[in-house]
């Protein structure tokens, strides 16, 4: 709104309001906006659903919690259909311990990835604890970051012999 | 009809705020004086009472004489991260540290352990600035992590050499705490000042080497280049490379900074030239013969002269050498170039860096090529006669330097608690030291860093790397500068002579005068008795 303010000489003032958009076209626009966003976010989401990330095998299992071991998670990424989704990006993260080779792979031609999982390590005095796992595809989003992901629980058991048959930073101090 | 709409517009306003709100997600809070406030927080503190209570039955001191007492910590980069649960928005938490934190408060509860999460350590300068500051106003950390021994001539350092001859409280059947760690570790600037004292208590070990050279094999592969394993073979790759229109090397750091700016401790100086010059003057420069060269025997041999390059012919060699990889090996523009997406497009045969991107490098799903990653390639005799044979391990690395190491700001903890300060710090630092307790530390931080505790495992991320061959570094440093001023002012003198903005005799007259004053200065500052030495000046 523009305010005009008028005084006239007896000192009164007058003030006098003009709207300069109306309100309607206002509301139009901000609508419209408001439908786009709402569009994008219904687009993604379509997309998300459409796509399926599939745990095929977790090798061994249960797993020993050592971080000697390497746990081989192979997983398929697959549209409704059944058709396999290459070149995607998948994106692991562990949320109980533990790390992964390399937290972000892609798929080959036929939708399968592998990561590779190190366990956490397990002190004496603590009891083994299962580890849930997410992956996630990062590459399905066109407007709005939506992933479809998947979380799997990785069952984890104390390893049989303590004693590490891997290197030990003794080895490099003389 | 326009209510009607405004009503509708509302509607999707709240609709779509009430989605961006569950799409940023909950952010799981951290105090740093541990309360709880969460599921999570509790499921922290399951692990830190097992952990507590895996010291039943040991004999564990009585801190401030049961008193209350409160330290400030700042612990570097493995302090735990405000995060607890990791996201795919932010995937890296840090826990450790802050499980360990309770535990410990669980075994002593008139400690508390605080978080000082705002210590500047950007630079030397600003962590300088800050710590002046924060002392004058009594609100400085009591424990630090700030380059180990490199501030110890300001005075500020706890002596931790007498508490290392005794036991480790959280360790079954440890007669010395000093046992616990390889020797060798204790002859390095990270840990030991310049009398010998040791000022900072590491917790770490470099993941075999701090730096490396990450390399396009491919490249290598199609241009006939091996890997250089020596400092000559470096020169002969990045030739090839320059050849055939390619960046050869891309030195750490962004434009203008790390070893893209000259300096007289550049990671070449530290890791590939300087401890093998002086390993060959063994007999001048270790003078006890026991193959370390300690702190203070360093600066003895800068006091006497060793290090001066008007008169040692393999200090002058070891400068030149320096020069020889600025002007012949780097392609021109280096300074202010940015090569990181030129990597990943292939077009950089050699990147510079520590071994902290090891982890995320083999992620990089955007580099079009396989990377090998080889240690810092050492100066042999092909290159000089200044140095000894480069020998090397049969696998994995050859003493590797500390990492992480921490101080204990003595004036900071007399004026927050006195001796009982003092006391709750020295518990902290054995807490962490502990086999179990930094085995959690070091697996946390996914190969950046490996144990420095005897009988730890390495970890898995670092296995393939740790196959090659290392060169065996000698246990010997070389000087850039003992004070911060001192060391700055030599750079920018180096940095003259490498750009030929200074003449030969210029450097060597202006380097020595430098490094002269700088050691005058040192010798005030740490008060070192000099009676004994030949002054070299």
């Amino acid at each position: 709104m523009n305010r005009h303010r008028l005084i006239d000489l007896t000192g009164e003032i007058t003030l006098k309001l003009r709207g300069v958009v109306p309100i309607k076209r206002k509301l139009i626009v901000i609508s419209g906006i408001l439908i786009l966003i709402a569009a994008m976010l219904g687009i993604d989401y379509f997309r998300m659903k459409q796509v399926e990330i599939q745990v095929l095998s977790v090798s061994p299992s249960p797993a020993p919690a050592s971080s000697d071991e390497n746990v081989e998670i192979r997983v398929r990424v697959v549209r409704k259909g059944g058709q396999p989704v290459a070149g995607h990006l998948l994106y692991a993260l562990s949320l109980g311990g533990g790390d992964f080779q390399s937290f972000y792979v892609k798929t080959d031609g036929d939708g399968y990835a592998k990561f590779i999982y190190y366990p956490y390590d397990l002190p004496s005095y603590q009891k083994p604890r299962d580890v849930e796992i997410e992956i996630r595809d990062e590459s399905n989003s066109i407007f709005i970051e939506m992933y479809p992901k998947v979380r799997y629980t990785i069952k984890m058991v104390a390893p049989e012999n303590s004693d590490s048959d891997g290197l030990i930073v003794d080895d490099f101090f003389d | 009809m326009v209510k009607c709409f405004l009503r509708i517009l509302s509607l999707i306003s709240c609709c779509l705020m009430l989605f961006a709100l569950v799409s940023c997600g909950k952010t799981e809070g951290k105090s740093d004086t541990g309360s709880k406030d969460s599921d999570n927080l509790s499921e922290l503190d399951k692990v830190a009472r097992e952990i507590a209570d895996s010291y039943a039955g040991f004999d564990l001191p009585k801190i401030n004489d049961g008193k209350p007492v409160t330290i400030k910590v700042h612990l570097g980069d493995i302090i735990p991260t405000l995060s607890e649960i990791p996201t795919a928005e932010q995937p890296d938490v840090f826990n450790s540290t802050e499980i360990l934190r309770r535990a410990f408060m669980m075994l002593f509860p008139n400690v508390t352990v605080e978080w000082a999460r705002t210590v500047d350590t950007s630079s030397s300068d600003a962590f300088l600035q800050y710590i002046t500051t924060q002392l004058n106003s009594g609100t400085a950390p009591d424990i630090v992590s700030a380059w180990g021994a490199s501030f110890a001539y300001r005075g500020w350092y706890y002596d931790f050499t007498e508490v290392l001859e005794k036991p480790n409280p959280f360790v079954k059947d440890n007669k010395r705490w000093r046992d616990q760690f390889p020797e060798y570790v204790f002859a390095t600037w990270q840990v030991s000042d310049a009398k010998d004292r040791v000022v900072a208590i590491p917790v770490s070990l470099a993941a075999g080497t701090s730096t490396a050279l990450y390399y396009n094999k491919e490249l290598f592969s199609k241009l006939s280049i091996n890997a250089p394993k020596t400092w000559e073979d470096l020169f002969t790759a990045c030739k090839t490379l320059l050849g055939n229109g390619y960046i050869s090397f891309s030195p750490w750091g962004g434009p203008g900074s790390g070893n893209r700016k000259i300096s007289t401790t550049l990671w070449d100086v530290q890791f590939s030239l300087g401890p093998y010059y002086a390993a060959k003057q063994k007999d001048k420069l270790d003078y006890n013969g026991d193959g370390i060269q300690s702190q203070s025997e360093l600066f003895r041999a800068a006091y006497e002269g060793h290090y001066f390059v008007s008169t040692n012919d393999y200090v002058w060699d070891m400068w030149k050498q320096v020069k020889r990889k600025y002007t012949t090996c780097l392609e021109k523009g280096y300074e202010n170039s940015d090569y990181e997406t030129k990597w990943l497009l292939g077009k950089v045969g050699i990147l510079e860096d520590g071994l902290w991107r090891y982890p995320s490098e083999l992620s990089n799903t955007d580099r079009q090529f396989e990377f090998g990653i080889i240690p810092p390639p050492a100066i042999d005799t092909d290159s000089t006669e200044f140095v000894d044979k480069l020998e090397y391990t049969e696998s994995g690395p050859y003493r590797p330097v500390p990492r992480a190491s921490f101080n204990i700001i003595k004036d900071s903890a007399m004026a927050h608690g006195g001796e009982g300060n003092i006391q709750a710090c020295v518990a902290f630092l054995q807490f962490l030291t502990q086999p179990d307790n930094n085995n959690m530390i070091i697996n946390e931080e996914k190969g950046k860093s490996i144990s420095i505790i005897k009988g730890s495992k390495v970890p898995p991320q670092l296995t393939e790397y740790f196959k090659q061959p290392f060169p065996k570094t000698p246990s010997f440093s070389w000087p850039g500068g003992f004070t911060n001023a001192g060391a700055e002012k030599m750079s920018k003198i180096l940095e003259l002579w490498v750009k030929d903005q200074i003449s030969d005799s210029e450097f060597k007259k202006q380097f020595d005068d430098e490094f002269k004053k700088d050691i005058m200065e040192f010798v005030q500052l740490m008060q070192i008795d000099t009676s004994q030495y030949k002054k070299g000046f």
